[in-house]
């Protein structure tokens, strides 16, 4: 085999060199294009052998220019574009984004609407769980998790379709509370989630949580010890399974979190088994969460009372001159935001997800910066392989539950 | 731990290398100066009673033709750095006193550069490749400065103001034959 | 002598076709019963239950463009797959289906060919099937592929040995390498339950050898794309396609054969005929189990595979050897 060079594959500028290994190794691309890299990343593995060496993430391939089209865009607008980024998530994204720009208009929103804001986001929470789970068992060969794991999935799309009318990127999150009030029977949709899921979670462990191939190929691999977690920038599921005690949840709460009971599962080894371990768990708490959301939902209205930040209803207008115009300056101005900066951060199902937001008192963004879990997460890629086989690549890969949109924005 | 405590410290240990602090929506914003930021940096990770362990975030705000002046730099009397147009932000978090920081470094429009703090948390790795790449903003010190989410041969720095947002012209019957010609890669 | 050769000619032709048509159907019933265990239904819509599938498979393969990639080496590209397919079908030669019917006035016996030394022949077949995926591997001029290729032979010729000292265990119980006599000799008690542990080594290598769940990391499709075949396309992947499949019959046929008894049921003295009833329901439902645990269990790391070869099923085999030839030696009277 002729002898390949890094550099061969990654152009670099001058002043730069990359460490490579001697000529024997072999340069695998383990391309854009593969069936477990869980999107479009690319990673250039230096093998000597079967044996890892150094594992390089080349990525960029789904980068749309979401920060600057957001920069483009009046702040209801951008709010839009904000699902596209964790794609799996969406509605994570979205209670990001409108709480910072809450927390620049310094407004409440009303407890209905909060508390539905944290009954969805823990629904998400667990729709993004499932692809995971989903994932890491087909990439190491227990296909048919994949298939049971979507079709719980189904239930929760059918559940967001219902409140949204999209499957996925329903942008229901609204500045200033919800898009609209959710029809009647979203509380007996939720319920029979409530009283199924504990049991096709159950079906999950059973499949995997102590089979033998599974422990072999998880147990031990890809091991971050907390400090390098935390070096490394990692959060969320990473970082709890190496034993790092940090929710945002629980910690720096947001959106009313403070006033759900849960508990943080945490692991010890921080191998993949470990972040398995503590996803599977996080399933389980996010539906007690949304069993105490429901059980305490109040009434009331679920925007604000403010006309300068929502639109008024759609009733007013045939009568009311005030709500006309509020409507027509909503939606050709957009809204007055106070100059000033803000940061909110909050717990995705893949880490700190971050909004950053600098306002100059106009109805566009000056810089909507957006700080994706999944992007800081990849750097631990390369420490948790090097000196691993190239099975354990793939399992790692999906340890980190990667989303690519995130990572490219 | 709140703003006053990390604010203290900091003005006490390194005097005037603070330009100003901001507080807005109960978030403190420190402005350093750019040639001490690891020290300010590795001051606030190490020291006991601060604890900064986790680096967040490392963005870059581009100002030019921003309209409300002084807006990132809050209401600043010196008014030192306004002429400054790039505006890169590190945020830190406590874990174990639960709290938030923001050190704001101010650079000028031509050749910004700045030390990378990579030294002190290997995660800033990613972070300040993709101000490289999008803002155009050079990390001495980085030890693999390339580009990470353009491709490698793209010449410009995608975020900055003065660059700009390019979109697909929709191709109506009008405009059909105009909107062909220009594509690249058309055949008639 | 012409008549015999002129049946001989036409169970050949048969075998053959009923083989490759069995395979594709196999094939197809592997996708339902998959998909049922995956809850949703599997190819339902082409012809009445999806049953004219495979039809479409074989017609959509042989459209295909057939391209080879630059660099192959291009003579062992071509002969690769169908090294693996012909070795795969040649072993069916002495898989005895049942005893002897009478048709037209002949005497037939269900099988091809009852050579004396059938059970050596059919170890030696599959050892053979190594060189189609390794070449296969080697020729592809593709990294992933090589990487394919160099685990499949490992993990091939490293699961022999076991899967080999099982079938010796069994020789030695009937004393016999001819198929068609191991067969009679379980007229009366099938040897699994005379060798228990010898069944369960021989199918966990039997699964090694074909390449399937939990062994298929030569073949996986989320780490290496599609391994040893990654390059193939229209009828040369069709041919290891094939291949493979009748490699999961013929490993399931020598279950069959030599633990649970071949063509053995109750009346099949008066009914030759229902010898291949019961032969088929018992390949049946070693296929079945091929599916089952493809559904369900993920894949073993390619060093945690040759370590469990080596060094579980190795000794076992060995002791179930040693076992086996005390016995017989005890009991030989």
């Amino acid at each position: 085999m002729t002898s390949q060079r890094l550099a061969d594959y990654i152009p670099t500028p001058p002043g730069v060199t990359l460490e490579e290994g001697p000529d024997e190794h072999l340069i695998l691309s383990m391309g854009p294009h593969h069936p477990s890299t869980h999107g479009v990343l690319r990673l250039l593995l230096e093998l000597d052998g079967e044996t890892v060496v150094n594992a390089t993430p080349d990525i960029g391939y789904l980068h749309t220019g979401i920060e600057k089209t957001a920069e483009s865009l009046q702040y209801q607008q951008a709010l839009v574009v904000t699902d596209r980024m964790d794609y799996l998530a969406p509605l994570s994204n979205n209670l990001g984004y409108t709480l910072a720009v809450e927390k620049l208009l310094d407004v409440e929103v009303p407890p209905r609407a909060a508390c539905l804001r944290v009954l969805l986001t823990e629904l998400t929470r667990i729709n993004s769980h499932l692809v995971w789970i989903g994932t890491q068992g087909m990439d190491l060969g227990a296909i048919s998790t994949f298939l049971y794991a979507l079709r719980e999935r189904e239930k929760l799309l059918d559940i967001f379709e219902l409140v949204s009318g999209a499957r996925m990127m329903g942008s229901y999150f609204w500045i200033g509370g919800l898009v609209r009030d959710v029809p009647p029977a979203f509380e007996n949709e939720v319920q029979k989630i409530i009283d199924a899921f504990p049991a096709r979670f159950d079906e999950y462990e059973r499949l995997l949580t102590k089979n033998p191939i599974f422990l072999e190929r998880t147990r031990g691999i890809g091991v971050l010890t907390p400090e390098e977690a935390i070096a490394l920038g990692t959060n969320g599921p990473i970082a709890r399974g190496s034993g790092v005690d940090w929710d945002l949840r629980r910690d720096m709460p947001y959106g009313t979190y403070d006033q759900y009971h849960f508990d943080v599962p945490l692991g010890t080894h921080g191998d993949v088994y470990d972040r398995y371990l503590v996803r599977v768990r996080e399933l389980r708490q996010s539906l007690s969460i949304v069993k105490q959301a429901l059980n305490r939902l109040p009434e009331g209205p679920i925007k604000v009372a403010d006309r300068k930040i929502v639109p008024p209803p759609r009733e007013e207008l045939a009568t009311s001159m005030e709500a006309l115009i509020h409507h027509f300056k909503f939606f050709t101005e957009g809204i007055k935001v106070p100059a000033g900066e803000v940061y909110q951060a909050i717990e995705s199902p893949k880490g700190e997800y971050g909004v950053y937001i600098v306002s100059d008192g106009t109805a566009r963004p000056v810089r909507c910066h957006f700080r994706g879990p999944s992007f800081v997460n990849l750097q631990a890629l390369a420490k948790m392989v090097q000196g691993r086989y190239v099975a354990d690549v793939i399992s790692c890969i999906a340890s980190i539950d990667i989303v690519l949109g995130e990572v490219d924005r | 731990m709140d703003n006053a405590t990390v604010v203290e410290a900091l003005k006490s240990k390194f005097g005037n290398v603070i330009w100003n602090v901001v507080e807005f929506r109960k978030q403190a914003f420190v402005w350093i100066e750019p040639s001490r930021i690891v020290e300010v940096c590795q001051f606030l990770r190490d020291e006991p009673t601060l604890r900064y362990n986790f680096l967040s975030d490392v963005s870059c705000v581009d100002r030019l033709g921003m309209q409300v002046e002084g807006i990132a730099s809050g209401q600043d009397p010196e008014k030192r750095h306004d002429d400054l147009r790039f505006v890169v932000n590190y945020q830190l978090l406590s874990m174990p006193n639960k709290h938030r920081v923001w050190l704001k470094v101010g650079l000028p429009a031509d050749e910004p550069h700045v030390a990378s703090v990579t030294p002190l948390w290997p995660s800033a790795d990613f972070l300040e490749r993709e101000v490289y790449d999008l803002m155009g903003i050079n990390f001495d010190g980085h030890p693999d400065l390339r580009r990470i989410l353009m491709p490698e041969d793209w010449k410009g720095h995608p975020l900055r103001k003065d660059y700009p947002l390019g979109f697909e012209e929709v191709q109506f019957t009008h405009n059909f034959e105009r909107v062909q010609r220009k594509k690249k890669f058309a055949r008639s | 002598m012409p008549e015999e050769f002129l049946v001989v000619i036409i169970k050949v032709a048969l075998l053959a076709f009923i083989i490759i048509t069995a395979v594709a159907y196999v094939q197809f019933v592997e996708r339902r019963v998959m998909a049922f265990m995956q809850s949703r239904l599997g190819p339902n819509r082409v012809g009445p239950f999806g049953l004219l599938q495979p039809l479409a498979d074989i017609l959509k393969l042989i459209f295909k463009e057939d391209m080879t990639p630059a660099g192959a080496d291009v003579p062992v590209y071509f002969l690769a797959p169908a090294l693996a397919a012909i070795v795969a079908i040649a072993a069916f030669a002495v898989i005895p289906f049942g005893s002897r019917i009478n048709v037209l006035g002949y005497n037939v016996n269900l099988y091809v060919a009852d050579i004396n030394v059938g059970l050596l022949y059919v170890f030696a077949m599959s050892s053979l099937a190594v060189y189609g995926v390794t070449l296969a591997g080697w020729s592809s001029n593709n990294k992933y592929s090589l990487l394919g290729g160099i685990r499949s032979a490992a993990q091939m010729i490293s699961y022999e040995l076991p899967l080999g000292l099982a079938l010796v265990s069994v020789l030695l119980i009937a004393g016999t390498l001819s198929l068609g006599d191991i067969v009679r000799a379980q007229s009366g008690l099938w040897f699994i339950i005379l060798q228990p542990l010898g069944f369960i080594i021989y199918f966990i290598c039997a699964i090694a050898e074909t390449n399937r769940a939990p062994f298929d990391l030569p073949e996986a499709e989320s780490e290496l794309i599609a391994g040893y075949h990654t390059e193939y396309s229209s009828m040369k992947w069709a041919l290891f396609f094939l291949a493979e499949y009748i490699a999961v019959m013929v490993q399931s046929a020598l279950a069959v054969t030599l633990f649970f008894g071949g063509w053995n049921g109750p009346g099949v003295e008066q009914f030759p005929l229902l010898g291949v009833l019961y032969f088929v329901i018992k390949l049946a439902i070693f296929i079945f189990v091929f599916t089952w645990m493809r559904a369900t269990l993920p894949r073993l790391r390619y060093d945690q595979l040759m370590r469990f070869g080596w060094k579980v099923l190795m000794p076992l085999a060995i002791l179930n050897l040693i076992i086996t030839a005390g016995a017989v030696a005890v009991f030989a009277q």
